[in-house]
């Protein structure tokens, strides 16, 4: 079993096992995780904060969160769905939980890429 | 505030991975940015390196942005020429005295009689003055006792046989060819009508008319005769309006009178400007000829050669003259 995940501020503590985050999206000085039960967390963390504990928590070989762009964290194993060219990307468990969402062009390529590597290894 | 070693872009990623890996003082991989704002990342074994594939669209973007943009340039340097107002240019018109060479005669009681070598009247020559109409000077060529044809090549400016050479057909920039239907010699050496304007001769005489599809063209095809178009500019007295607007020196082919006549304009002016003055010289028809300072010659009745314009370094090949000769 996987490590969990701990985030905490001044005011407030969050510890969640890493396999049951979806995502994490960056809105300014706040960040939000979405989790698997279709929870969402609210943190007074940049998401450059959470980056950096999230690498100072997780196993080694542990290589499940990506950091997409300026303002999102995802969770890999949940990638369903990539089109660069439409900028869409889902995340999904194909039973529970299903989340669109948007990034650049460039960006979305370069995952779509690294997941089609990673398989063919 | 970065906190972070490296800030990331939004068309980059980067795998978030244990700091732990990295034990001698590095930048931890997990942080190391992955160049992927690139459309064709290549990855290397552990799948954190990337090369950036070659940037062939950009490169096609910019290769067809630079096209379109030198397309604009050229064109609007094309416009920009034929808008302008140009340097002030005036027909130029150089007078070279002829050499009187005459024989002399040693008659029977040791009289010597010179006589000129040519009877120049006989052999025809080229009448020309200046006229002013409506504030604008013209100066009309007539041509006497010679007959017109066309020839194409520059090298007609050094033949000594014709009297009198004009610019007649225009040449394409794009590929140096003669603009419209040409016939040579009874040959169609070009083909296209891209002017109503045209001059047939036939038999060596000269017929100016302004029509898209005439009889002539065939008819100077059967006789072996001459065939060109141009601008029109006169047709049975009324003036033709053009849509070239710029202003140039201005040359015609043009019938007054039942004469073929050229005239020259001294100074700048429109197509239509010119097509008014023409009317009011009393043309009934007329077709434009190469205008601005392209070259020519005319020989006078004293075997003065008056040369007009402006020889052109390079011209085209397909450089194209009504001569009379």
């Amino acid at each position: 079993m996987s490590k969990n995940l701990l985030f905490a501020t001044t005011t407030e503590l969050i510890r969640v096992p890493s396999e049951s985050v979806v995502f994490i999206s960056a809105d300014g000085n706040y960040s939000s995780i979405k989790m698997v039960d279709g929870g969402e967390y609210v943190l007074t963390l940049q998401l450059g904060q959470i980056e950096k504990r999230i690498s100072e928590m997780v196993e080694d070989d542990d290589n499940r969160f990506v950091r997409i762009g300026k303002s999102l964290i995802v969770n890999r194993d949940y990638i369903t769905f990539i089109n660069p060219t439409r900028q869409k990307m889902i995340l999904s468990d194909c039973r529970a939980f299903r989340h669109e969402l948007s990034a650049s062009r460039d960006a979305l390529k370069a995952l779509k890429d690294l997941i089609e590597k990673e398989v063919s290894l | 505030m970065n906190i972070l070693p490296n800030d990331i872009r939004d068309d980059e990623i980067r795998i978030i991975s244990s700091e732990k890996k990295d034990n001698k003082g590095r930048q931890p991989e997990t942080y190391k940015k992955i160049p992927v704002a690139k459309k064709f990342p290549r990855f290397s074994h552990n799948n954190e390196d990337f090369t950036p594939k070659p940037k062939w669209k950009l490169w096609l973007v910019i290769s067809v942005i630079l096209f379109i943009g030198a397309l604009c340039v050229f064109f609007w340097w094309e416009i920009r020429r034929d808008t302008l107002p140009e340097e002030k240019e005036h027909l130029q018109i150089k007078i070279s005295k002829a050499e009187r060479k005459n024989v002399i005669i040693e008659t029977a009681d040791n009289l010597k009689i010179p006589v000129p070598t040519q009877n120049l009247e006989e052999k025809g020559f080229v009448e020309y003055f200046d006229t002013v109409i409506n504030k604008e000077k013209f100066t009309i060529f007539k041509p006497q006792n010679l007959t017109p044809e066309l020839r194409v090549g520059v090298e007609t400016l050094r033949d000594s046989i014709p009297k009198f050479v004009v610019q007649a057909a225009d040449i394409r920039k794009d590929n140096g060819g003669i603009v419209g239907a040409y016939i040579y010699k009874g040959n169609l050496v070009s083909k296209g009508q891209a002017k109503a304007g045209f001059c047939a001769i036939i038999n060596g005489k000269p017929i100016i008319g302004v029509a898209e599809t005439t009889p002539y063209l065939e008819e100077a095809i059967e006789n072996d005769g001459f065939f060109f178009r141009q601008y029109p500019l006169v047709m049975e007295g009324q003036p033709v309006n053009n849509k070239l607007k710029s202003s140039s020196l201005r040359k015609t082919l043009a019938e007054i009178n039942g004469e073929i006549v050229v005239i020259m304009s001294h100074d700048r002016m429109t197509l239509n400007d010119f097509s008014q003055h023409l009317v009011d010289l009393g043309a009934k028809n007329a077709i434009y000829l190469v205008g601005s300072s392209s070259f020519g010659f005319a020989i006078d009745k004293e075997g003065n050669k008056i040369e007009f314009g402006k020889e052109k370094e390079n011209p085209s090949i397909n450089t194209n003259y009504i001569i009379w000769q």
